[in-house]
């Protein structure tokens, strides 16, 4: 039986019912944005396979957690980022970002993930709204979308982000609060 | 914040209050206000998704190879057990009262072979530890097989993977459970019978050991002959004169 047709919120549903099948169709779909989102903020790669796995199992093991009021995608990108927040805290010491990533080396992993059938209409959708994503990023002034990635990527409080970035905590304020803003427009506007 | 928040100060936090970036006091007056301000509560949602459309900007990485084939290896490992614990449900589900002390007999038995499990390695002990299960497992046995009346204890909300089954015999009863969490020393799992008009009665304290299905006997206190259910709650160590704490078993006799 195919599972393609289901909505994430769905497959939830039967994953609460014990169906592996379920959680197999969410990976496939979602695994991927939660991997880069992982190892953009954890920078290592057995530590983000470990907080990969441990995403996925708490979907698995705590998805009657999900209330509905907001969509799974956010839910699970939440999880995923808290849990690797976490893990970056443990860390001692940063190491080197391990991964580079190339526009040669993202078209061939678009293309060499492995896929069920009718999965891939989905895939290449998000892959869609990733470069909306992207360049509503980019029509964001860099001061207010660093602000941004510093706290969603990094962790970051606005004290720590005025301190590393030598600005007053007031302007950082501002500056977060007008990217997100712009950002949620522009995202809406191209939902329409 | 001492003040109260005005609507214009929540709006500025929302995006603080998203990303965790407020005080555990703060983020509590936030939860308190979007409570009574319910139309906020869009906003609220609508910064959390576009926040969460960070993760699209992420560079690609590849995935692990194996990673999918690992995480499905410790489901199916998951739901085998599971299927196991629910063979055990449906047993416990039958209807009479011996069908039910036959399953129950099964897992009295596990929960005996987990203590004797955890006898191993202590050879001095052993055999008088022993002695006192067979004794135990004797007169647990001997209260069971005498059971006339059971009560299916399902887990309520507070312990939903909970579950557990009461069986009486005269003025004994037996008290089989699984499923439910270690307390802190400060707290204990304390059994009720419930009348059917009146306070519930007291009926002793549980000793629970973390994943290990538990068995006990207890005396039917002079109060409870006739209760109309059994429930299990949490208590200060040492056990309550009323339940105070939520209730983790509840059922109704039949």
């Amino acid at each position: 039986m195919s599972y393609t047709h289901y909505s994430d919120e769905e497959l939830l549903q039967l994953i609460i019912e014990r169906d592996d099948k379920a959680l197999e169709t969410l990976y496939h779909r979602h695994a991927q944005v939660v991997y880069n989102l992982i190892a953009r903020i954890v920078q290592e790669p057995t530590l983000a396979d470990e907080v990969l796995q441990d995403t996925f199992w708490q979907l698995w093991t705590k998805a009657e957690a999900y209330r509905g009021d907001g969509t799974v995608t956010a839910w699970l990108y939440r999880i995923a980022r808290n849990k690797s927040l976490d893990q970056l805290r443990r860390q001692q010491a940063r190491p080197q970002p391990a991964y580079a990533a190339t526009q040669e080396a993202e078209e061939a992993l678009w293309t060499t993930i492995s896929t069920p059938d009718g999965e891939v209409e989905r895939i290449a959708e998000r892959r869609w709204e990733r470069q909306q994503v992207r360049q509503a990023l980019g029509t964001i002034p860099d001061e207010q979308r660093l602000c941004l990635e510093l706290a969603y990527f990094e962790g970051m409080s606005q004290n720590q982000i005025a301190l590393h970035t030598n600005t007053p905590l007031g302007t950082i304020k501002t500056r977060m609060r007008m990217g997100l803003q712009k950002l949620r427009h522009i995202l809406h506007a191209v939902s329409q | 914040m001492s003040e109260e928040l005005t609507y214009e100060q929540v709006v500025e936090q929302v995006s603080d209050y998203v990303l965790g970036d407020l005080e555990p006091e703060e983020m509590m007056e936030m939860d308190a206000y979007f409570q009574k301000q319910r139309t906020l509560l869009a906003l609220l949602r609508e910064t959390e998704e576009t926040l969460a459309q960070f993760a699209h900007s992420a560079p690609d990485v590849p995935l692990p190879r194996d990673a999918k084939e690992r995480l499905m290896m410790r489901v199916h490992a998951d739901q085998k057990q599971g299927a196991r614990r629910a063979m055990s449900r449906l047993h416990l589900t039958t209807k009479t009262v011996w069908q039910m002390g036959a399953a129950a007999a099964a897992i009295l038995l596990m929960a005996l072979s987990f203590y004797t499990s955890q006898l191993q390695g202590q050879v001095a002990q052993l055999q008088l530890e022993r002695d006192m299960l067979q004794r135990v497992r004797q007169e647990q046995l001997r209260v069971l097989a005498g059971a006339r009346q059971a009560v299916i204890l399902p887990g309520t909300e507070a312990a939903p993977a909970a579950y557990g089954t009461f069986y009486r015999n005269g003025q004994e009863a037996l008290i089989l459970f699984e499923g439910l969490a270690a307390l802190p020393d400060d707290q204990s799992y304390q059994l009720w019978l419930i009348p059917a008009e009146g306070d519930p009665v007291p009926a002793g304290l549980l000793t629970v050991k973390e994943g290990a299905p538990g068995v006990q006997t207890i005396s039917i206190p002079v109060g409870a002959q006739d209760f109309a259910a059994v429930g299990v709650s949490v208590e200060p160590a040492g056990g309550s004169p009323a339940p105070t704490g939520p209730i983790v078993l509840l059922g109704k006799s039949g």
